[in-house]
């Protein structure tokens, strides 16, 4: 038996629109799902359309709160990506490793946005 | 008496007159003057503030519409709330104003709207390239969802749109009329900025929602329109910020708008690329 399961984006969301992060959240549990199973999960974004980073976040990025980097990086991969939305997927990705390695800082009011104006 | 509704265009001093109005709409019956220009874009602020007028049963009236926006009005069915009948657009240049009701439905509606307006080959539609015209219509879907996910607004939100062909221009708005970018911020952080600085923190990457990760649809929006030459305007209770010509302004008005609006406008012709890092292989995602 493969230890790669497929995951097809637009089959798990009926969509070819990746916009909201409740659309996010049904392709997350299906990666978290086969990661837990012992598989490797090879993500397709064949079909999509249009990619929000709202979506992403739920999708993908929500992994970097549950699994280690290293583990990531070794067991996802991404296959038929535009190079728009692999971009899209990039920062995301970025976004989510620097949010989980310091949430504080991502919801504080923090002197760099009041010092401007405050000088 | 009739309110005299100045010149409404897309920025500081239109969104000023809209809230000026909106203060000034407290009698039990109002006619309002729409004599002077209005960006057709800017329905969707002035439909939100006359949906909160309708919420609080005072009749609203119009009068004195000159031709030619009675016109464009018709056409983008913004005038369908006063009873006037929608006009059919030929030109297919204006976008339609709505409503979406925010039920588990909306982002299927929406979708279909985008749709309806946004695909290539569609009349009315400029010339872009498809890596404009996608980056175009995600933002459109970040701001929207933004809308749902951070308004906590009961009343739906609101859009409407122009293309200017001549000035190979696109312009969106979408508003709510929800606790505003201030309020979600107490809300979920419990930390009082004013609402400028609260737009400012928005747009700075921030993310009001623990433990998931976000912030991020706002700043590509921010590079997709520096890159485009574009302009985006958020509005939000007294704050308004404009990013336009690369550069970052910010006002407070005297007066709030009770909600968020967000104005996207722009050059559709154009030939940006909008992939940045073409060199990124699928293996160097994760």
């Amino acid at each position: 038996m493969s230890n790669i399961e497929k995951i097809n984006i637009v089959s798990i969301i009926k969509n070819n629109i990746c916009v909201s992060a409740e659309d996010g959240a049904k392709v997350y549990d299906v990666i978290t799902r086969a990661l837990r199973e012992g598989k490797n999960a090879q993500i397709s974004f064949k079909g999509i359309e249009d990619l929000t980073s709202l979506f992403l976040n739920a999708a993908i990025g929500q992994l970097y709160g549950e699994f280690k980097e290293d583990e990531l990086k070794n067991r996802l991969s991404v296959v038929d990506a535009s190079s728009q939305d692999l971009e899209t997927l990039k920062r995301s990705v970025e976004r989510a490793k620097e949010y989980f390695e310091n949430p504080e800082r991502f919801h504080s009011a923090t002197d760099e946005i009041l010092g401007e104006d405050n000088e | 008496m009739a309110i005299i509704l100045g010149q409404i265009k897309t920025g500081f001093n239109g969104f000023q007159r809209l809230l000026d109005l909106d203060n000034n709409i407290n009698i039990e019956d109002c006619e309002i003057d729409i004599s002077n220009w209005i960006d057709a874009n800017m329905c969707a602020p002035f439909g939100a503030i006359l949906y909160k007028k309708k919420l609080g049963n005072i009749p609203i009236r119009i009068s004195n519409i000159s031709t030619f926006v009675r016109s464009i009005l018709q056409k983008n069915h913004f005038l369908s709330q006063f009873g006037v009948l929608e006009k059919p657009d030929s030109y297919g240049t204006t976008i339609e104003y709505r409503r979406f009701e925010t039920t588990a439905y909306v982002y299927e509606d929406f979708k279909k709207y985008v749709a309806k307006y946004f695909k290539s080959g569609v009349l009315g539609l400029p010339e872009m390239t498809p890596a404009l015209l996608k980056r175009f219509r995600e933002s459109l879907f970040e701001l929207f969802s933004n809308a749902i996910e951070h308004s906590y607004t009961q009343h739906g939100i609101f859009t409407c749109g122009q293309f200017f062909p001549n000035k190979r221009r696109l312009c969106f708005t979408i508003g709510d009329l929800g606790i505003g970018i201030d309020g979600n911020i107490y809300k979920n952080l419990q930390v009082k900025l004013p609402p400028e600085l609260a737009i400012k923190w928005a747009m700075s990457g921030k993310t009001t929602r623990r433990g998931r990760s976000g912030g991020l649809g706002l700043q590509l929006i921010q590079e997709f329109i520096r890159l485009n030459k574009g302009r985006l305007i958020v509005v939000s209770n007294k704050g308004y910020w404009e990013l336009s010509g690369g550069d970052v302004s910010t006002h407070t008005f005297s007066i709030p708008f009770s909600g968020t609006v967000v104005t996207i406008d722009i050059d559709t012709a154009d030939k940006t690329s909008y992939c940045l890092s073409s060199e990124i292989g699928s293996s160097d995602v994760f």
